[in-house]
């Protein structure tokens, strides 16, 4: 139904409504504190070419974290590759395996 | 009441005219700060409500000059301002009822009055049309395009409320 058909009644209290103390209150302190927002806001460039801006930081950044957390994962891989332990070179593995294969090959002799 | 759109307003506004700005909040100020004081029911977020308003318009205003109906835009921007505060505010009351007890809704002003305390007990969707209607002044059709519905709808919800409040005042 429309409001105009809207009974005496249901009319009196809509004139009520609009009569209750809902005032704004503080307005003028609030004028300035809003203004004084939009005067920050207004001395920044506009939203959409900021974020243009910050897609293309952010796409660079990300480009570079990932290609870190790769190289990182390359260099791990390469050193465990290369040698069992970092303190061991290449010279005492060596050595280590002959004993194990002498080791195998007559265990008393050696304990002995 | 909040009257029509004035095209040169909106051109000034998008242009970043810091006038434009002031001119529309003298304009629309104070029903802001009515609808958000409904919707809200704390002065100090009805406040900051207002204040995210004018800075999302600032953001916002290369896109003012597709606007057909500023105030309806200003509204709805409005209503998006006050929905992610009632959000925080129901996050914010479930974490503290988790350590004490609900406490009594407070008055905001301590002027409230019977009428004023009937409304707040409306569900939030009537006392949001009651709110853009009574505080806002704005029309049912600018109503329809903020809340997404036909003028018909927005003018049927806002008696349906009317007549609730009634219900609730007897």
């Amino acid at each position: 139904m429309a409001p105009h058909s809207m009974s005496r009644e249901l009319v009196e209290l809509e004139n009520r409504l609009r009569a209750r103390p809902n005032d704004a209150g503080e307005s003028d302190e609030l004028r300035s504190r809003v203004m004084g927002a939009v005067a920050v806001e207004l001395a920044k460039p506009l939203q959409s070419s900021r974020a243009g801006q910050w897609d293309g930081r952010y796409w660079a950044a990300a480009a570079a974290a990932v290609l870190i957390v790769m190289n990182l994962s390359l260099v791990s891989a390469s050193r465990e590759a290369v040698s069992i332990h970092p303190s061991v070179n290449s010279d005492q593995l060596s050595l280590e395996l002959q004993w194990v294969r002498q080791l195998e090959a007559q265990p008393e002799g050696i304990l002995k | 009441m909040a009257s029509p759109t004035a095209h040169p307003l909106v051109v000034a506004l998008a242009g970043g005219q810091p006038e434009a700005f002031a001119a529309l909040y003298d304009r629309l100020g104070r029903s802001l700060l009515r609808v958000a004081r409904v919707m809200l029911r704390n002065p100090d977020e009805a406040e900051d409500a207002v204040q995210d308003v004018f800075v999302e318009l600032v953001r916002r205003r290369d896109r003012l000059a597709q606007v057909r109906d500023l105030d309806a835009y200003v509204f709805a921007i409005l209503r998006h301002a006050i929905g992610r505060r009632l959000q925080r505010q129901r996050r914010e009351k479930q974490r503290l009822t988790s350590f004490v007890p609900p406490a009594a809704d407070k008055p905001d002003t301590g002027r409230a009055d019977e009428l004023t305390a009937a409304l707040k007990t409306l569900p939030a969707e009537q006392r949001e049309v009651i709110a853009l209607k009574i505080d806002g002044g704005l029309t049912f059709a600018q109503i329809g395009e903020i809340l997404n519905l036909s003028p018909n709808t927005a003018a049927s919800r806002y008696r349906y409320a009317i007549e609730k409040l009634r219900l609730a005042l007897e």
